[in-house]
């Protein structure tokens, strides 16, 4: 039976300098940092970096990480952290070739555009949102973690999260409710 | 809407939900979105799913929190490229692995222990042995009880100096 080792196990053997351990951690991981780093700073190239960067600072600082926390919460600390950094050297941009290739893989052209038009509007609400709150919103819906991981990612308590969390759709309500009512039709 | 079509437990009597069942299902949503099986509190998603099984205004809520969620999961995130992992495996090999650093107590970070810090070191030591070797007759007795106590202080009393 070939059993594979948790990312607890993994990240032990990081620490030694065991590669392969470090290559089966990217390849569970690395898709899902990116999409992260992709969703707080809106280009696929920054995103890209900043992946790579939590990656290597997990490599570097792997003997660092305690048992009692989890390793992914543990990398997503790291990836809000490059995040952050990159976020406010520069203003983000959208990422519009990523979104026209997204896009292309709709086989009508007119569901393509449209598609394209609604990505760009939720990001654009997604980049009007203040920090923090598009950081709970992209851990808990997007990444999955549940609000207790989130509040340990960000460094505060599960009431905040949730807080956050609140303010966030409230306000993403109010600046998508023309796209949201015409959803509302659609999921009814 | 209850099976008996009424639907007054959490209306007001103009049709507006009551302030404390309308506002909260509002609340509950906007912090743990629409998916209340995905909620912490499970005894508030049973009371939600009751609420919303009798109130239409409740299933409002319900419905807009669910096109809210349906839309965030429209935007599309591009797949990373082929080469990133190997990229990045490339460029862990190229510096020193974890083993190599060490840890600063408490804070998760590391720092380089390389051989310019171990260099500056050794050059220290050396300096303060062939100094307190040589001082004596260099000044010629000028700064001798000085010597005396600065090797002391540093540690080397023990050895012989040469007034």
């Amino acid at each position: 039976m070939d059993r594979q080792p948790s990312d607890d196990v993994l990240m032990g053997r990081i620490a030694t300098g065991d590669a392969p351990a470090f290559r089966l951690l990217l390849d569970r991981h690395l898709a899902a940092v990116t999409a992260f780093c992709y969703r707080q700073l809106g280009d696929r190239s920054e995103a890209e970096d900043a992946a790579q960067d939590t990656f290597l600072k997990v490599w570097q600082a792997a003997a660092g990480w305690k048992p009692e926390a989890k390793p992914t919460t543990w990398i997503y600390r790291i990836a809000v952290n490059q995040c952050i950094d990159r976020h406010r050297k520069r203003r983000p941009q959208a990422d519009l070739d990523a979104a026209a290739d997204v896009a292309s893989a709709e086989p009508n052209p007119e569901q393509a555009a449209a598609r394209a038009d609604l990505d760009r509007k939720v990001r654009t609400a997604m980049e009007a949102l203040p920090e923090r709150q598009r950081l709970a919103l992209v851990l808990c819906h997007y990444q999955g973690l549940s609000q207790a991981e989130a509040a340990e990612v960000l460094g505060t308590g599960v009431g905040a999260v949730e807080s956050l969390l609140g303010r966030a759709r409230r306000e993403l309500k109010k600046l998508l409710a023309a796209d949201i009512a015409q959803m509302k039709e659609k999921v009814a | 809407m209850n099976a008996d079509g009424k639907d007054r437990t959490e209306m007001g009597p103009t049709g507006v939900p009551d302030g404390r069942g309308g506002d909260r299902i509002v609340d509950w949503l906007d912090r743990w979105g629409a998916d209340l099986a995905a909620w912490p509190d499970q005894a508030a998603a049973g009371e939600a799913r009751r609420m919303i099984d009798r109130d239409s205004v409740a299933q409002a809520h319900w419905a807009e929190a669910r096109a809210l969620d349906g839309l965030l999961d429209t935007a599309a995130v591009p797949e990373p490229s082929a080469d990133l992992a190997d990229r990045i495996l490339a460029k862990a090999m190229a510096i020193p692995p974890p083993n190599d650093v060490v840890s600063l107590a408490g804070t998760g970070r590391r720092r380089h222990l390389g051989w310019p810090s171990l260099a500056l070191a050794a050059s220290l030591v050396m300096g303060l042995v062939v100094g307190v070797g040589v001082s004596p007759d260099t000044f010629d007795g000028w700064l001798g009880g000085t010597t005396v106590y600065a090797a002391d202080y540093l540690g080397f009393g023990s050895l012989e100096v040469v007034e």
